[in-house]
């Protein structure tokens, strides 16, 4: 099998946009990915008529059925291709690799890849009960057993400091990093510094992970354009190129899957360096899942950032700050505003465009994008670039 | 047995086996009849690409591979638990099985140590397997 690579290089982002993150709002998860999308093609300067095609992420608190349409249908979008992405953590990045395969065969030019929820409105009380109360699935080889996504990541989280002699203090140090990029910003949600003492002593969900490990509940939606670079050359802002891009898998089951290292993130990201012809230490700056505290650890070793074990001190140590050797979740991220996986691309093509305003990085070539779900299932890692 | 509002499992044509040897007081596996590995229930085919898999009784020993203490439950029906550990286990036989430790403190429970299984009949036919530390 021949590598795809014909079809990066000639791709680029030509906007990105968000739903403003606000509190007491009444937003269904369309009307998000509405605000978002809007956002969106402003920043594009094109109007609805001229996307052809729509891919969503399928949302967990407000689900919808062919979700896709929904939101095409309130947009107006005379879409070619639609689909909603059942992939979690993953489904924002990879909705940009289905973009790019859809446009590289010439099914459709400009696709729209969005993803909303509105967790913050719809999750009332325990956010645990609130969402395993929402799920609309059930399994028989967890949840007898009171498994909760904080225990799953909490699991990892366990046998990767058994692997490599990790304390809680290590994971707390990704949650104080992602607080120090979020707090700077006007209008973040928490401006306080945060402590590693103040994560430990955060309740606990699930050993070793306290609620500080963990991001926080709240609506969201964003969206990009990806069309040709042809394209995006005419349109309102410098064109972002995909550069590479490539998924990765392994088992559903955490019982499958919990050995260390996961295979997904590793596999997805060899993919996407092997068809930029770059390497790690050429990224200027990352944008990784970190729903959890270990989750970023984790992405960072498997991304190549460190070794195996390392995680910790790329963030403990400042390799991850702004001024770092590779500056990581430079908007805060999700533990800064919520659990929105789509994040970590608009930051990306802000960074690039430099646009990142006070956590501007200095003279980004190139910016990376991970996406898990699974939570080690499916991964995927885009590369961005001038 | 009538309190029992945790989730149960609702077995399938599939799966039905192993939840009604757990019933039996019977560890199961499926058991790649190609090249003898042992699977968890949740694989139909083998790594060798042999799909003759038979449900086989195993010893039910096994050590922690990882764990974790619950102090938020998913449902109400867990509260009264609390803290409680849940366990990904590697049975000798080599397959891995999400379930819990019981009969220890939480404190007890670390990675690598050796445990066996026990059962819970949970419904007519339907039993769960827990895992206890295996001295005890
Ligand atoms: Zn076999």
């Amino acid at each position: 099998m021949t590598h795809p690579a014909h079809i990066y290089g000639k791709l680029a982002f030509a906007g990105t946009g968000e739903a403003a993150l606000t509190t007491g709002q009444v937003r269904s998860a369309k009307d998000l990915a509405v605000e978002a999308v809007l956002a969106a093609l402003a920043d594009a300067g094109l109007s609805t008529r001229e996307v052809d095609g729509v891919i969503t992420a399928s949302p967990a608190a407000d689900p919808h059925f062919v979700f896709a349409s929904l939101v095409a249908e309130a947009l107006n979008i005379p879409a070619r291709i639609t689909t909603a992405l059942q992939g979690a953590g993953a489904s924002p990045c990879l909705g940009v690799l289905y973009a790019a395969r859809a446009i590289a065969s010439g099914e459709a030019h400009t696709v729209l890849v969005c993803e909303s929820d509105s967790r913050g409105a719809k999750f009332k009380g325990d956010k645990i009960q609130a969402m395993r109360a929402a799920r609309p699935w059930s399994d028989d080889f967890e949840d007898p057993f009171g498994l909760t996504v904080p225990g799953k990541y909490a699991l990892l989280a366990q046998r990767w400091m058994h692997q490599y002699g990790g304390r809680p203090e290590d994971l707390a140090a990704v949650a104080v990093a992602s607080r120090e990029h979020g707090r700077r910003q006007p209008n973040a949600p928490r401006r306080d510094p945060l402590t590693l003492a103040a994560v430990l002593a955060s309740p606990m969900i699930a050993a070793p992970l306290h609620a500080l490990d963990c991001c926080p509940v709240a609506d969201w939606g964003g969206a990009v354009i990806l069309t040709t670079l042809e394209r995006a050359r005419d349109m309102r802002k410098p064109p972002v190129r995909l550069i590479g891009g490539g998924e990765g898998h392994a088992p559903y089951h955490l019982h499958e899957t919990a050995e260390l290292p996961s295979v997904a993130t590793r596999q997805s990201a060899q993919t996407a360096f092997g068809i930029a012809g770059v390497k790690p230490s050429d990224i200027d700056t990352a944008q990784v899942f970190d729903g959890f505290t270990i989750a970023a650890l984790l992405a960072m070793e498997e991304l190549g950032f460190c070794q195996r074990g390392q995680g910790a001190s790329l963030f403990a140590q400042g390799h991850t700050a702004l001024d770092g050797s590779i500056p990581t979740n430079t908007s805060g991220g999700m533990m800064t505003w919520g659990n929105a996986h789509i994040l970590v691309l608009p930051e990306a093509i802000r960074q690039v465009r430099g646009e990142a305003g006070i956590n501007q990085v200095p003279d980004v070539e190139l910016a990376l994008a991970h996406g898990i779900g699974g939570p080690m299932s499916l991964a995927c890692t885009l590369l961005l670039g001038k | 047995m009538s309190e029992f509002r945790k989730p149960v499992p609702a077995p399938t044509d599939a799966s039905r086996p192993f939840w009604a040897g757990c019933a039996e007081g019977k560890l199961l596996l499926r058991r790649c009849r190609q090249c003898d590995k042992h699977h968890a229930p949740t694989r139909h085919v083998c790594s060798c690409g042999g799909s003759d898999l038979e449900w086989t009784e195993v010893s039910g020993l096994g050590r922690v591979f990882s764990y974790t203490v619950v102090h938020r439950a998913p449902d109400p029906a867990f509260k009264a638990d609390l803290p409680y550990v849940i366990a990904i286990v590697e049975l000798d036989e080599g397959a891995r099985l999400m379930s819990n430790i019981t009969g220890c403190s939480p404190d007890a429970v670390a990675i690598g140590m050796p445990v066996r299984a026990i059962f819970e009949t949970v419904a007519e036919g339907v039993g769960v397997h827990k895992f206890q530390p295996a001295n005890s």
